[in-house]
């Protein structure tokens, strides 16, 4: 349904645009119907611009993503138009997300005016009851209300009420409930895998990687801007072929088994030296050849859908 | 180091360059024009001497060549360091006028800065850890910080000049005196000198000191001072820290005001009579003269562009982030 | 060796007070790694904070604190001061920017150090040590903290924070501003402190729960200003008597459990305002076994060894 070919995003930085930041490089996945695909990556790699180039918030710098077939970087104002009744966006802070001097409900009145001018107001308030029930919240509580009078897990089930108004077919959800508390959070998951029951897609980009196992079909491991690792979620979590995502699912607290006890201060490469030439991992991975400090690993199927950039495997 | 302040000079030759062109054509956006000024001074008594004056002063200030050409021949003398003659003053060169007023300027506007900056910002320090002081003292600070230059300088001068007939009110020295080296004269120009360095001194007091006790307070709150506190350090230590970051910024508004010292403080200047460039700029603009309102102009941007390179490069020398950063290297 | 008893801090607002801590009764024995944890807004850190820096908005109503066998004065920011550091210290949440930015790292701590009447030389030898434990090399104390990264930055801090062997160390919140790589070296250095006698005892302020299984001894869990549940780490995980602690620890999404063979639960509903609480047990609203007795305040008991917990239930 959507696909990213060779998708790259190069920001500009310092006085005149002189310093490059490459903040994704190469990067093509897929996604497809009926799918919740996690983007998982540690902070500066990249997750979320992708979600940002999918929901053309910024430009590519090249590559092509296309939906349903069409690329859309070429797409026009009513193309693009229709592009966004059928992919949204949520993101992590649902306080910013709101005008906090306008009812929090004033979101929905903007989707009528804007994608549903003709709707007569009776069917129109059908229409966002049916949606906020649908994302599990009780019109009558939470309609008419200020966003400082709603807690963050309702303002992000607004968020996504208000996508559920469109026709909507992929929802972006950049890091929607790293700012909920623990007892909320399991429910705004729960949410998103009963909205692809419905038949959405999803991309979950999470930093967190107990919450990528917890509600993908498949995962996509970010290093630095580039894919190290992408397959079924199963078989990445328990079979990592990259040493970055051993290292990872080594790391990450678990509760059903304790850390190996030893101190490991993670070596923290340098960016601008990295970004010359061979892996981005060469740096700090223990497994390191020489070929790795010379040439960037292609992204290769190991087995069947799971794919991993290594020249190790 | 050398890329960071290369750019840097990069930038301020081009501000410099903008700021130039802006400063000539300023004067020639106003309506009139200077020969008139000057025509009507003489008083001529027919359409021919009028004509034929005209034609004189049109050529001794080479106005009588399309604009562009005199763009390019102010360009050409701002570099040989000749900025014309004065219309206003003819024929003395405006040079000359300028170095007549800059020392007034400086004798004025520089203890008036350095005094106010020293006693504001120790003030302000220690209005920021005395409760009473910070709840009597600082709203005069409001009040002085935002009292207009002119109005307080009339003020002065009304109550210690008029009223109590301490200072005399106009001048820099006394009418029958000429400038020289005696006790007679010097104590003649301390005299003049006081109100209009007291009422600068005053204004420029209470900025400083609100500047000082709201950036100390705002570093008594940053995190590594809480830290600091948490870890049982002295009062004196956090302050002394605080004190030490709080100055970075009142450094570069220093700098700044130092900038424009050549720019004369034109309301305190106008009240007092005051001989600075302030003033004379008032009269050149008055009478239209090109050449003194170009030359008092680039004298301030000189002057501010200089302040501010001095800045940045004091910067470089005192605040290890503008170090690093210029280098791009801060993780 | 630390003990609370009877701790009630409130904040003083315009709107009355606000409820943060109420008679918080517990200890930390000696070499014990307590985990505190709950929501935003239950009073962790609140609780953390006000054994070493008790300060405005914040209102000591009464409790005592004692370390050692001493009482710890933490009404008087200034009789406190000498308690900070050298038997108290904290490793702050922002320690991204606990250091002064505009000193070298090694004069800001001499300075530190002579202010406390502490010879900055003779430290420096167990200093330099101590870097190395953490893996950093000597030249730090010779840089800006600007010209470290943040992972770079809160070694650091660990590093100054514990230098003076505290009975007690506060970690606020240490973990959560990094990445699971980094995380996992922080806690482990956390043990290391502890296991080399740097710190006696150890709280650890969390709302990541799953980083207490990995290297807490014991866990305190709070809700809504009141203790909850206390126990060793294993018992809070398989043998959780407090009805918010079951749920909390069953909605949490986990490696090994994915929603189509598992599907977890939240706890539905809010926790209350604490501006003016109702009576009795807080979670009672959101508990689903709560009953008539649930209006009086249960009392935080032991009900084995070891294991405290708040709940009517539970007895």
């Amino acid at each position: 349904m959507l696909s990213l070919e060779r998708v790259t995003k190069i920001y500009r930085l310092g006085a005149f645009g002189l310093k490059k930041l490459v903040a994704v490089r190469d990067v093509s996945f897929e996604i497809g119907e009926r799918e919740i695909v996690s983007l998982i990556g540690e902070s500066g790699s990249g997750k979320s611009t992708i979600g940002k180039l999918i929901l053309r918030l910024i430009p590519l710098t090249s590559g092509t993503i296309r939906f349903e077939g069409m690329d859309i970087s070429a797409m026009n104002s009513r193309c693009l138009k229709d592009y966004y009744r059928k992919v949204q966006g949520v993101f992590q802070d649902p306080f910013a997300s709101f005008n906090p001097i306008f009812k929090a409900d004033r979101i929905f009145r903007m989707v009528h005016d804007e994608f549903y001018p003709k709707m007569g107001a009776r069917e129109w308030s059908e229409k966002v009851e049916g949606a906020l029930r649908a994302v599990g919240l009780n019109p009558p509580d939470v309609l008419n209300k200020f966003p400082h009078q709603l807690s963050g897990g309702q303002l992000q089930r607004f968020l996504v009420a208000r996508a559920l108004l469109l026709d909507i077919r992929l929802l972006v959800a950049d890091e929607i409930i790293s700012m909920l508390d623990a007892s909320t959070r399991v429910d705004v998951l729960n949410l998103l895998a009963d909205l692809r029951a419905r038949g959405l897609s999803i991309l979950f980009i999470t930093h967190d990687l107990s919450l990528g196992y917890y509600i993908s079909d498949r995962a996509i491991i970010l290093y630095r801007g580039r894919i190290a690792e992408m397959g079924p979620t199963e078989r990445v979590y328990n079979r990592p072929l990259h040493p970055y995502t051993e290292m990872l699912m080594e790391s990450v607290p678990r509760l059903d088994r304790k850390w190996e006890e030893e101190i490991r201060v993670e070596r923290e490469g340098d960016a601008a030296i990295s970004a010359v030439a061979g892996c981005v991992y060469a740096g700090r991975c223990p497994k390191a050849m020489d070929i790795c400090t010379q040439q960037e690993p292609e992204l290769r199927e190991a087995e069947t859908g799971h794919f991993v950039a290594c020249w190790a495997k | 180091m050398s890329r960071y302040l290369g750019r840097k000079l990069l930038i301020y030759l081009l501000t410099f360059f903008l700021a130039v062109t802006i400063d000539w054509l300023i004067p020639r956006l106003m309506p009139g024009d200077p020969i008139n000024v000057m025509i009507s001074r003489l008083g001529p008594r027919n359409p021919q001497e009028v004509q034929l004056l005209r034609e004189y002063y049109l050529k001794i200030f080479a106005l009588d060549v399309p604009m562009w050409q005199q763009y390019i021949n102010f360009w050409k003398s701002v570099f040989r360091g000749d900025l014309g003659r004065s219309t206003l003053f003819f024929p003395r060169p405006v040079l000359d006028i300028i170095k007549a007023s800059v020392p007034y300027d400086i004798l004025l506007l520089l203890p008036a800065i350095l005094l106010s900056w020293f006693a504001g910002n120790n003030f302000g320090a220690l209005a920021a850890r005395r409760r009473w002081l910070d709840n009597t003292v600082l709203p005069l600070g409001y009040i002085l910080t935002a009292t207009p230059y002119m109005w307080l300088a009339l003020l002065l001068a009304w109550a210690l000049g008029i009223v109590a007939g301490i200072f005399p009110i106009a001048g820099a020295y006394s009418f029958d005196l000429r400038p020289h080296l005696s006790w007679r004269f010097i104590q003649d120009l301390l005299l003049h000198w006081f109100l209009p360095f007291l009422s600068l001194f005053m204004v420029m007091f209470g900025g400083w000191a609100i500047g000082m006790r709201n950036m100390i307070i705002y570093e008594l709150e940053a995190d590594y001072s809480r830290y600091l506190e948490a870890l049982g350090a002295p009062q004196g230590l956090i302050r002394r820290y605080a004190f030490r970051n709080a100055l970075l910024p009142q450094i570069t508004g220093l700098a700044l005001q130092l900038g424009t010292i050549v720019a004369g403080a034109v309301a305190t200047e106008v009240v007092f009579a005051y001989p600075g460039i302030g003033n004379l700029i008032v009269q050149a603009i008055q009478n239209q003269d090109y050449f003194l309102i170009q030359g008092c102009f680039l004298f301030i941007i000189l002057g501010v562009l200089l302040a501010n390179l001095l800045i940045d490069i004091a910067y470089v020398i005192v605040d290890p982030r503008t170090r690093l950063g210029m280098t791009g290297e801060a993780a | 060796m630390l003990q609370v008893e009877n701790l009630t801090v409130y904040y003083k607002t315009l709107r009355g007070y606000v409820r943060a801590l109420e008679r918080a009764t517990f200890t930390v024995a000696d070499g014990e790694i307590m985990g505190l944890a709950g929501e935003s807004g239950c009073g962790k850190t609140t609780l953390g904070h006000s054994i070493i820096y008790l300060r405005p908005p914040m209102n000591y109503i009464e409790g005592r604190v004692v370390l050692d066998g001493q009482e710890l004065p933490i009404w008087d920011m200034e009789r406190m001061r000498e308690f900070r550091y050298r038997h108290v210290s904290l490793i702050p949440q922002y320690a991204m920017n606990a250091l002064n930015p505009t000193r070298k790292i090694g004069k800001m701590i001499a300075e530190l150090l002579e202010s406390r009447e502490m010879n900055y030389d003779e430290i420096l030898p167990e200093l330099k040590r101590r870097l190395d434990l953490v893996q950093l090399s000597h030249d730090v104390l010779k840089m800006y903290p600007i010209e470290l990264s943040g992972g770079m930055k809160q070694r650091t801090v660990m590093v100054v924070s514990t230098l003076l062997n505290p009975s007690l160390l506060i970690a606020d919140e240490i973990t959560s501003a990094l990445d699971v790589s980094t995380q996992k070296a922080v806690c482990e250095m956390l043990v290391e402190f502890r296991d080399r006698g740097f710190v006696k005892s150890t709280i650890i302020i969390t709302h990541d729960i799953s980083i207490l299984y990995q290297i807490a001894d014991s866990i305190l869990v709070m809700y809504a200003g009141q203790l909850s549940e206390k126990a060793p780490t294993e018992t809070i995980f398989r043998d959780a008597r407090h009805p918010y602690t079951q749920m909390l620890i069953g909605s949490l999404p986990k490696v090994g459990v994915r929603y189509q063979e598992e599907r977890l639960r939240g706890i539905p509903g809010s926790p209350p305002q604490l501006l003016d609480p109702p009576p009795g047990c807080r979670f009672r609203d959101r508990c689903p076994v709560a009953f008539d007795r649930c209006v009086e305040v249960p009392p935080f008991l032991e009900i084995s060894p070891g294991h405290f917990v708040a709940c009517w239930r539970a007895y």
